[in-house]
């Protein structure tokens, strides 16, 4: 069996674009780890939920956490020179990217991509009020006014 | 992409599992205006498990400038934001975003004074002079009066409850739940360890521990127990000076001895820094050195750091990640400290000046609530 730095996979999106990568950048998803674990990867393994466009980000930010992946938990540089990378990658993005982004490493699942992602929808939302939050998500308001009254009243310290 | 009523179709499509994701890293404020959204909004945000996960995220980036806080005890409690250090004038720098804290459960008149005993996993175990102890959140400003300990007092009461230094506080991650301690002298003059349990509300005590407890400031937690500076009654150990840790799991007492230099422990205290185990002074004297445990506790490992500065009392308080630059409290001033070039700059407040001040501890912003600690 080759090791992990030759043995390739293609990984193909659901607009027919196809990405040769190395193993170890494939495993770094879950779901695809699975699959060449169940030897299922002999041929190119479609992906039928993400776009050509995605995955190619998704594939930058596998390789940039295999090539530079910290010595270990002490490794404090490592890991500072990898957080500021992550930093940079997400600003290339609007919050629609984003949002693809999260469902395709949900998908996919690869926790690091996926905690990165929800970091920067925290990041873009934390300062909205609850009203632009109900228009963001589209959540109705079903508080009766008196039900919205004592409840603003017992998170009243979140209005400071 | 916006939709005519303004909805982003994309948010509005995310799986509920990944809003509760996001919304686990979103600041504790944050959260708690989010539960004035809607009811499902509310039920997923007040959730016990929300709360827990939600903290476990918030101490993964304590040491971040941006999230780091600092509660300052003086006639009231003042949170301090870390992230708000700007430079002042060539060796000051200034502290912008300090706020005056007040409901923690008492009407301000009767206050005279508080300090805080420890700060643990999103809470803050405070003493006041006239009412006691209380469990606060310094974020949410709840607060929980705690029972007084049923069992018996020895001695007169106002001398063992007068001072925060008999107690200690600390969370046991094993069983989830936030103990206070606190030594009660007895007649035979060994101390007995009364301790509280949040989960319970109720107090047990551990009967006759084998020191006199003599250091001045309340027990520190680090690694799940909580360490003071003791005397070991005589025969015991060739070495009488020892940090004693009581293991908040185990409820038992281990002892660290001190490094030989470090032989008299009346004036001596330990502080936590990056995880480490420190010694320093805390004496009418003034000094120009601490220790520092390099491996928890192994007593090789101690450590002499020689400063730059001389002091009575030098407790290190909070570094960011990655900075050699530390929030150091020195004889009641705040400066920060450079370990790399042993320089250091003055920090002052912009808009407040403390008439008295007591220990400052950083904590943790949490949804963590004290009163409903363990029912739910």
């Amino acid at each position: 069996m080759a090791s992990s730095s030759t043995n390739k996979f293609v990984l193909k999106s659901n607009d027919d674009v196809s990405f040769e990568v190395t193993e170890a950048v494939a495993r770094e998803f879950q779901v695809i780890a699975h699959i060449i674990d169940d030897d299922c990867a002999k041929k190119a393994i479609p992906l039928s939920n993400v776009t050509g466009e995605i995955l190619s980000k998704m594939i930058e930010y596998g390789k940039k956490h295999i090539e530079e992946a910290p010595v270990d938990e002490e490794d404090e540089e490592g890991k500072k020179k990898l957080q500021i990378w992550d930093e940079e990658f997400m600003k290339q993005f609007n919050m629609e990217i984003v949002f693809q982004l999260i469902l395709a490493s949900n998908y996919l699942n690869n926790k690091g991509l996926l905690d990165l992602t929800c970091c920067t929808v925290a990041d873009h939302i934390k300062d909205m009020t609850p009203d632009e939050v109900r228009t963001l998500f589209n959540v109705k308001n079903d508080y009766t006014t008196e039900e919205e009254e004592e409840i603003r009243k017992e998170n009243s310290w979140a209005f400071e | 992409m916006q939709s005519k009523d303004g909805a982003s179709p994309y948010f509005a499509d995310l799986p509920p599992e990944i809003v509760t994701d996001v919304c686990l890293r979103l600041p504790a404020k944050s959260v708690g205006r989010f539960r004035c959204v809607s009811n499902p909004f509310r039920s997923m945000l007040s959730n016990p498990g929300f709360v827990k996960k939600h903290l476990a995220l918030a101490l993964r980036k304590v040491s971040d400038s941006v999230h780091g806080k600092l509660l300052v005890p003086s006639r009231h409690l003042h949170s301090v934001d870390l992230g708000s250090i700007r430079d002042g004038s060539v060796a000051t720098r200034v502290l912008a975003g300090v706020k005056e804290l007040s409901s923690y459960g008492l009407e301000p008149a009767t206050i005279t004074w508080v300090e805080i005993i420890g700060s643990s996993n999103g809470l803050v175990s405070i003493y006041t002079e006239k009412a006691g102890n209380f469990l606060y959140n310094p974020t949410t400003g709840e607060a929980k009066r705690l029972p007084d300990s049923i069992f018996p007092n020895f001695i007169d009461v106002m001398v063992v409850t007068s001072t925060s230094k008999h107690y200690g506080f600390g969370f046991d991650s094993l069983t989830d739940d936030y103990k206070l301690l606190k030594f009660v002298p007895s007649e035979e003059g060994f101390p007995c360890l009364d301790v509280y349990s949040l989960k319970t509300n109720s107090w047990n005590r551990i009967s006759c521990v084998p020191f006199k407890h003599i250091g001045c400031n309340p027990g520190l937690e680090i690694n799940g127990a909580v360490h003071w500076v003791v005397k070991l009654l005589k025969g015991q150990t060739p070495k009488r000076d020892v940090v004693a840790a009581f293991d908040l799991n185990t409820q038992d007492f281990r002892f660290i001895p001190l490094p030989d230099e470090a032989e008299d422990c009346k004036c001596m205290k330990v502080a936590t820094l990056k995880g480490r185990l420190y010694l320093v002074y805390d004496s009418i004297d003034k000094h120009e050195a601490m220790w520092v445990m390099n491996e928890y506790g192994v007593e090789s490992s101690w450590t002499k750091i020689q400063l730059s500065m001389s002091f009575r009392s030098f407790t290190p308080l909070w570094s960011a990640k990655n900075s050699e630059e530390v929030l150091v409290q020195v004889d009641g001033k705040f400066v920060l400290y450079n370990f790399e070039f042993n320089t250091w700059k003055n920090l002052e407040f912009s808009n407040v000046t403390f008439r008295k001040m007591f220990l400052a501890h950083t904590y943790v912003e949490s949804l963590i609530s004290p009163n409903s600690y363990g029912n739910a």
